[in-house]
């Protein structure tokens, strides 16, 4: 999630393309569509790595299309209710949502907007996760399936990597607080 | 040697016991040392639990570890927003205590019962901050040792992660 250079979150959250629709021809790089095209013509789109797109935005050869993963549809699902989107599978498995989000953000000229939509789903998305954890640390070590229902189920599945880390987080601290609530420690002493 | 990641963010609450331990309490000492019976001394916790162990002493148990204070703290916990105010570090003592002196102690199962509710009801309030979380400031006041302790992890993580997420940093 953080900028630093030994981040391997950091790393792991620019492991994603993002389609850019080029300005100007560029000879001899067609290679990195991945197509059999010798060049890229104006107006091709291209699936870059986030790293090459710095530089192809910056340099004003292309624009960068917003990726689905932050597109108007998962926009308009996330206003409706921010606890039914399932954001791992717009990332990819252990994909990091946020982190994405955060790099994209970096290239955004409205930087408020973008900050304001993952600020506003990681908050609301929070409580549940946090409330899921607790009750999973709850059930013990057999524990698994509760009366929870599909929709826990569902979302627990579609948590992010960074919202995994937390879940994981608040569980133990529940379960190392169970336990010393409820032995007895007449052994110990 | 690094810690497992467990240990990392956070103190166990065993260790958080330890410490509450070193406090001071009163009892009533039984036939030991230079303490003269039925005189009332006061010595740290974990003494207190050893001579209570040993059958030499009986242990006072604070004023806040009463049924009707206790009682009067749910009321005002159940209905006022904010945390009441209790003693920082009421969890540990009053299981210790709980746990070897239950004699001492009049309605020791009301007691419980009441220290779980007190204890349900500021984990809701808790959660409910967890709502207004912010990167850099939380408002939490009159949470006792134990709480903090519980919440500390993740609460951490997740500002850090809100911290991440604002533009032009």
């Amino acid at each position: 999630m953080d900028d630093d250079y030994f981040s391997i979150d950091a790393i792991l959250a620019e492991n994603q393309k993002v389609g850019c629709r080029f300005k100007v021809d560029i000879p001899d790089m067609g290679h990195l569509g991945g197509g059999g095209e010798r060049d890229i013509t104006r107006s091709n789109t291209i699936q870059l790595p986030i790293w090459m797109v710095y530089t192809v935005v910056l340099s004003d050869w292309a624009d960068m299309i917003m990726p689905p993963a932050f597109g108007s549809k998962v926009r308009n699902a996330l206003k409706a209710e921010p606890c039914s989107v399932r954001l791992s599978s717009l990332v990819g498995a252990g994909g990091l949502w946020y982190g994405f989000g955060k790099t994209i953000m970096e290239m955004l000229d409205k930087k408020q907007e973008m900050s304001d939509l993952l600020t506003t789903t990681f908050r609301k998305r929070l409580v549940e996760v946090i409330d899921q954890a607790q009750h999973f640390a709850a059930l013990g070590p057999a524990g698994g399936v509760g009366p929870t229902g599909d929709s826990a189920q569902s979302f627990r599945e579609g948590l992010d990597a960074t919202e995994r880390e937390l879940f994981a987080l608040a569980q133990e601290g529940s379960k190392r607080m169970k336990r010393w609530y409820e032995e007895s420690d007449k052994a110990r002493r | 040697m690094p810690l497992p990641p467990a240990l990392r963010a956070s103190v166990t609450p065993p260790e958080l016991e330890l410490i509450a331990c070193q406090q001071l309490t009163a009892f009533i000492s039984g036939a030991y040392g230079p303490l003269r019976p039925p005189h009332r001394a006061r010595i740290p916790l974990w003494m207190a639990v050893n001579l209570k162990q040993k059958k030499k002493c009986h242990i006072l148990a604070p004023a806040w570890l009463t049924v009707e204070y206790l009682q009067e703290k749910l009321v005002h916990e159940t209905t006022q927003a904010e945390f009441t105010k209790l003693p920082f570090r009421f969890a540990e003592i009053s299981r210790v205590l709980l746990d070897v002196a239950s004699d001492d102690l009049q309605n020791a199962d009301k007691l419980r019962s009441l220290l779980k509710d007190l204890r349900e009801a500021r984990q809701a309030k808790a959660r409910a901050g967890l709502e207004s979380l912010e990167h850099s400031t939380l408002g939490l006041s009159n949470l006792s040792a134990m709480e903090i302790n519980e919440i500390r992890p993740f609460f951490i993580k997740a500002m850090s992660v809100l911290g991440q997420l604002r533009p032009g940093v």
